[in-house]
């Protein structure tokens, strides 16, 4: 479900992307379709994927930080007491997990905002990259050309 | 369109530091069957934007909007001061959340360089997580009884591992992509303390929105759309603007790294400023368009009670899905452009794209 809904949603927005410039309306069209054949689909999945991840390491934080809220709770009965629960260390668990998953979610979207802004640089800008961060920018081209063996990659 | 010096918010790359850029830029060749395209496009450039305030009357409408809000606050307060008390425990509720906060906080710190490190297999890991999860659903949902739910969930899972298997091989370049960003957002550690400034906004604004709603629900329920609007612009204008303010920096670091590579650099500060003048028109002007499907999306919920609408409600609440999660993904891409190229229309993108 999720990966069809992705789909769906995925599909316009590289004639979105292109429409900011200025360009032609038609022209962005058909230099997008280029872009599209060209680093598409490639742009589209590697967010996701690299979107999946921060995903499950909020998951993950959220869950050993509800550990931690477990730990607390039962170690000071008090801290609950007045809420009325009969389990406190379950309501730390679940109270210090949410506070575990809004932390890390805010300061994985900044890793999340930067991965796309990845996807956009490297598009747009490879030169840039090559002379500013060499090492780098080797291992992404390799990384592409691992992907797409029988492209011809400069 | 012939531009070819990169500029990143406003400030254009040496032209000496140009002749530098001499390797050939990334482009994959000949897909055999495009004969025409690519004559005068060269490469995939956006364009600087003159520094100028942009979609104005959306940041007047917001500020309008909170000012509203903050006049409506102390007669909120005093409505509600009778049934304060009670809570003497908040001391000990601070230190709990102190302390979770501090270890979170720690933790996702730490998982920064985790990831680096391991970026390939948690991409791995993700999808296996992904499909696990899925079928953990299915399972959940046949032992529960809802042979309904449990195909979907079945279904699910089988489309989740053909999607790992037809991306499999993309898994390199997800992780160098997911890398890359880590290492720059390790350079401008500051970004995050932006991040966790706008958390903190959000929470003390949605603290203030409670209170405000309940007294005026009490006396005017007919206000339900405009407060819910309210809520969801006020959150998507933060988080939007975090975003722009992200990618701007992140632009800044790929092409001028002096500039973005440390914990308080220049770029964030930068960045920040930008977004939150300049381009606050275009943030503000594309969050009202997700607030408004989002706050009917919350009126259609509300409607969930009514027996007799139960499907009527599912239609809708799934049609206004979809059209909230167009809107985010197209504002997603929008928004890095805002932040890299400094300040572009966002009302003209939207006008070309709807067309």
């Amino acid at each position: 479900m999720v990966v069809i809904s992705h789909l769906v949603i995925y599909l316009p927005i590289p004639i979105i992307i292109h429409t900011r410039t200025g360009y032609n309306y038609l022209d962005a069209g058909r230099n997008v379709i280029t872009l599209f054949r060209n680093k598409g689909w490639t742009s589209i999945i590697s967010d996701n994927l690299a979107d999946n991840v921060l995903f499950m390491v909020s998951m993950m934080i959220g869950l050993l930080t509800g550990f931690v809220g477990y730990l607390v709770a039962s170690l000071d009965q008090n801290i609950f007491a007045d809420f009325g629960f009969e389990s406190p260390g379950g309501v730390g668990f679940m109270f210090g997990g949410l506070v575990g998953l809004v932390l890390s979610s805010i300061l994985l979207s900044v890793v999340a905002s930067a991965v796309s802004t990845v996807i956009v640089c490297f598009a747009e800008s490879p030169a840039e990259f090559e002379v500013n961060h060499p090492q780098l920018s080797m291992d992404m081209r390799s990384a592409w050309r691992s992907a797409w063996p029988e492209l011809q990659v400069d | 369109m012939n531009n070819n010096v990169p500029v990143v918010q406003g400030f254009a790359i040496s032209q000496q530091n140009q002749n530098q850029m001499s390797p050939a830029p990334l482009v994959v060749q000949d897909y055999g069957d495009n004969g025409d395209n690519g004559d005068n496009f060269s490469g995939y450039k956006g364009e600087p934007q003159p520094k100028k305030f942009n979609d104005v009357f959306f940041s007047v409408l917001f500020f309008a909007h909170l000012i509203a809000l903050a006049c409506v606050l102390p007669a909120s307060l005093n409505a509600q001061g009778d049934n304060g008390g009670g809570d003497g425990n908040i001391g000990s509720i601070v230190y709990f959340v102190s302390v979770c906060g501090v270890f979170a906080t720690g933790l996702s710190t730490v998982s920064l360089g985790f990831m680096m490190r391991y970026a390939n297999q948690l991409v791995k890991l993700a999808l296996y997580f992904q499909i696990a999860t899925s079928l953990a659903m299915a399972i959940l949902m046949l032992m529960a009884g809802s042979i309904m739910m449990a195909a979907f969930c079945g279904l699910s899972f089988f489309i989740s591992i053909c999607y790992a298997y037809a991306v499999w091989a993309r898994i390199p370049f997800a992780a160098a992509n997911l890398n890359t960003a880590l290492i720059a957002v390790r350079a401008n550690l500051g970004l995050t303390l932006i991040a966790y400034i706008c958390l903190f906004v959000g929470f003390a604004f949605s603290i203030a929105w409670v209170t405000i709603s309940n007294a005026v629900l009490n006396t005017y329920p007919g206000m339900a759309f405009l407060l819910f609007l309210s809520y969801y612009w006020t959150h998507q204008v933060l988080s939007n603007t975090m975003h722009v303010t992200s990618a701007g920096v992140i632009g800044t670091w790929w092409f001028a790294p002096i500039e973005a590579s440390s914990f308080c650099s220049q770029a964030i500060g930068d960045s920040f400023r930008r977004a939150s003048t300049y381009s606050f028109g275009s943030i503000c002007f594309g969050s009202l368009i997700v607030a408004i499907v989002q706050a009917l999306r919350q009126m259609n919920h509300q409607m969930r009670g009514n027996d007799d609408a139960r499907i009527l409600v599912c239609i809708i609440d799934c049609i206004l899905g979809c059209i909230e999660g167009i809107i985010e993904y197209f504002n997603k891409w929008a928004y890095i452009y805002v932040g890299l190229y400094g300040t572009s229309r966002y009302f003209m993108w939207f006008v070309a794209a709807m067309k």
